[in-house]
């Protein structure tokens, strides 16, 4: 593949080349694994549940399972849409593929895209045709299980014209061992097209977490991305980059939920560069034990008549955490509305007290509290991911507590 | 039978005494009214009974139900059955009043006619997918607080300031609402009011009068509701420095 040629060579330049933010980290010191089981998906339907995975795929209108390096399985229940690894679609598309390859996210970003390239396998590819609208979600499920394992897949999805797709991205370390996830995800919108994107990441205490992601959203299209992250970790750093241009639309969350000596450093980009883009950054950050988070946002208004807004808000559950947040907003334009607001504190006493009042015990009463604090707009979910999303957090708050 | 008995109550919050001398009863299926002027101590009073850890008693017995309870956990006094509205309910931003409603409805086995008949009564319908208090009006606020209480299907509530900052409608619903509750099993209540308003709506019994963390006199409800609502607390303050001994005489000396 002659045409990957230059691509390899940018990425190889790039491989000591650290984060910006964040910890570094020596990527050598990890390779894509094999998995060492015999896997029966069936067997951790309730573990992958907690990151919104339904084995059933009862209420699934696509799967895609890559455990470790190896592709389980890729299947799409719709003929609107095309679901494969992305070995098959470099193979189906050859070098068309370059409209939607390492165009959202540069190749030489850092050592974690340029590794993906490199060492990387698997990852989705999802292409839904124009004006074909699924409401029911597509799942993509992102499983590790071996000591000092790399996974880095690279997923794009693309939606034409006029089209609408849910995504449900799971991702887990299924023991206590340390790893590597630094997966690469381009999400290319196209005039008029929805993109709902929920990502939901479990790991364990030694888990290296280091996506990647770029977001184009084209003229009048909308982009909804809720991430989650819950339980402990050692280090997580991710920022997507989402460009919208004229009167297209995002909403952005980021709600982690972090305990033990987790170190994270999370937020979005979001660049307003066409007339009438809005964008909304929503972050709430959850602190227990020794963890640590910095919660950024940043809105870069370009263009005239373009809309942001930030709101951060940290809750300390503990005297040791630390959460700390970093707005931004850039005005390039006179005609931009940006704003942000932020806010860190701890759970409300009073407000315990009056819920034990109304029969709660405390830890429910705080965990009811975390819930609320935790509760983001999905108003713009379909019904199905929406509940999912909220099961979702209704468990971390009453597991964080 | 007295369903709840303080006897020599004494408050602390902090190193500041807030509740000085309280004695009063109140009796199964009574409903019984504590007057009192501002900052004379009968949150305090309340919080010491539902048994907020904040508020120390340092001196004194609560007898709930013929169980000494003074040294109870709020979270075992609660799963008596003991529990009270508050004055100020906070915001709860993120959990929609219906989802609040319905955890606590299952939790005590209400059933959901019950509920919507609680939701009907007190105007609820346009609030159930609001989060818990945002933006709610005084009246709205107070009506609420009174529904969740409700939902708890509890046998004694202290209601603190329940007609304070309340509008005269609310005030009527929240009259009708104590007495479903009553239906639904509440054997007793205190309320706590500094202006009575809520005195007409329901049926009281006894009126009590705090002023200054001591509870100064007590009796007949409609005979205490009047004089304050004629005289305010100035005839309460001279009985208590004193000056005069019974209300009966002082009705008498006044008419």
């Amino acid at each position: 593949m002659s045409w990957r040629n230059g691509i390899r060579e940018r990425a190889k330049k790039a491989l000591d080349k650290p984060p910006k933010y964040g910890i570094d980290v020596d990527v050598t010191n990890f390779i894509p694994k094999k998995i060492s089981i015999n896997v029966n998906l069936s067997e951790y339907s309730n573990e992958l549940s907690l990151v919104g995975i339904d084995v059933s795929e009862k209420e699934r209108m696509g799967s895609f399972y890559q455990f470790e390096s190896q592709i389980i399985k890729a299947i799409a229940k719709h003929p609107g849409v095309e679901l494969m690894s992305l070995e098959d679609a470099i193979d189906e598309y050859g070098k068309d593929i370059l409209e939607w390859f390492w165009n959202a996210v540069p190749v030489d970003q850092d050592k974690f895209t340029a590794i993906a390239e490199l060492k990387g396998k698997g990852g989705y590819f999802i292409r839904v045709k124009k004006g074909v609208k699924l409401k029911i979600p597509i799942q993509a499920c992102l499983l590790m299980r071996e000591h000092g394992s790399l996974q880095a897949p690279h997923n794009i999805i693309i939606a034409e014209e006029g089209s609408e797709v849910n995504v449900i991205t799971g991702c887990m370390m299924m023991r206590e061992t340390i790893g590597l996830h630094a997966g690469v995800t381009e999400i290319y919108i196209d005039r008029k097209a929805r993109v709902n994107y929920v990502m939901i990441h479990k790991w364990s205490r030694a888990m290296y977490v280091y996506p990647r992601t770029g977001v184009i959203v084209k003229e009048g299209g909308e982009y909804v991305s809720h991430y989650i992250a819950f339980t402990a970790l050692k280090a997580l750093q991710a920022l997507p980059k989402v460009v919208l241009y004229d009167a297209a639309h995002a909403y952005l969350s980021s709600i982690l939920a972090l305990e033990g000596d987790a170190k994270a450093d999370t937020g979005y980009v979001a660049y307003l560069q066409g007339n009438n883009a809005s964008v909304q950054i929503v972050s709430r950050s959850i602190t227990k034990d020794n963890a640590e988070i910095i919660a950024r946002g940043k809105i870069i208004g370009k263009t005239n008549d373009v809309k942001g807004h930030i709101d951060c808000q940290g809750l300390l559950l503990s005297t040791k955490s630390r959460i700390v947040a970093v707005p931004q907003l850039i005005a390039e334009s006179q005609d931009v509305s940006l704003t942000h607001e932020a806010a860190i504190g701890k759970l409300g006493e009073e407000k315990i007290i009056w819920l034990m009042a109304r029969g709660f015990s405390r830890e429910e009463a705080e965990s009811i509290l975390i819930r609320g604090f935790m509760s983001v707009d999905i108003t713009g979910l379909p019904k199905n991911l929406a509940m999912l999303l909220k099961g979702v957090l209704k468990m971390i708050a009453k597991s964080v507590v | 039978m007295h369903l709840l008995i303080c006897k020599d109550l004494k408050v602390s919050v902090g190193t500041k005494i807030v509740v000085k001398d309280a004695t009063f009863y109140v009796n199964e299926n009574e409903l019984v009214l504590l007057y009192g002027p501002n900052a004379s101590g009968k949150t305090s009073l309340a919080m010491a009974i539902l048994g907020h850890p904040k508020y120390k008693i340092v001196n004194g017995r609560i007898i709930f139900d013929g169980r000494d309870i003074t040294n109870m956990s709020m979270e075992k006094r609660v799963k008596l059955g003991l529990t009270a509205t508050f004055q100020f309910s906070p915001d709860l931003r993120g959990i929609t009043l219906e989802e609040l409603a319905f955890e606590i409805a299952s939790r005590y086995g209400m059933s959901q006619d019950q509920m919507f008949k609680l939701i009907e009564l007190l105007k609820l319908h346009e609030l159930l997918k609001r989060d818990v208090n945002v933006g709610f009006s005084g009246g709205e606020r107070k009506r609420v607080e009174l529904f969740l209480t409700a939902l708890q299907k509890p046998r004694f509530v202290i209601f603190d300031e329940p007609d304070s900052g309340v509008d005269p409608e609310s005030l009527a619903l929240i009259g009708r609402a104590i007495s479903e509750m009553v239906k639904n099993g509440l054997k007793g209540g205190l309320i706590i009011t500094h202006v009575g308003y809520l005195a007409k709506y329901i049926n009281a019994t006894r009126a009590y009068v705090m002023i200054d963390g001591t509870m100064i006199c007590h009796g007949d409800a409609d005979l205490i509701s009047n004089h304050i609502f004629r005289y305010g607390f100035k005839m309460c303050i001279k009985r208590f420095k004193g000056e005069i001994y019974e209300l009966e005489e002082w009705n008498k000396r006044k008419s």
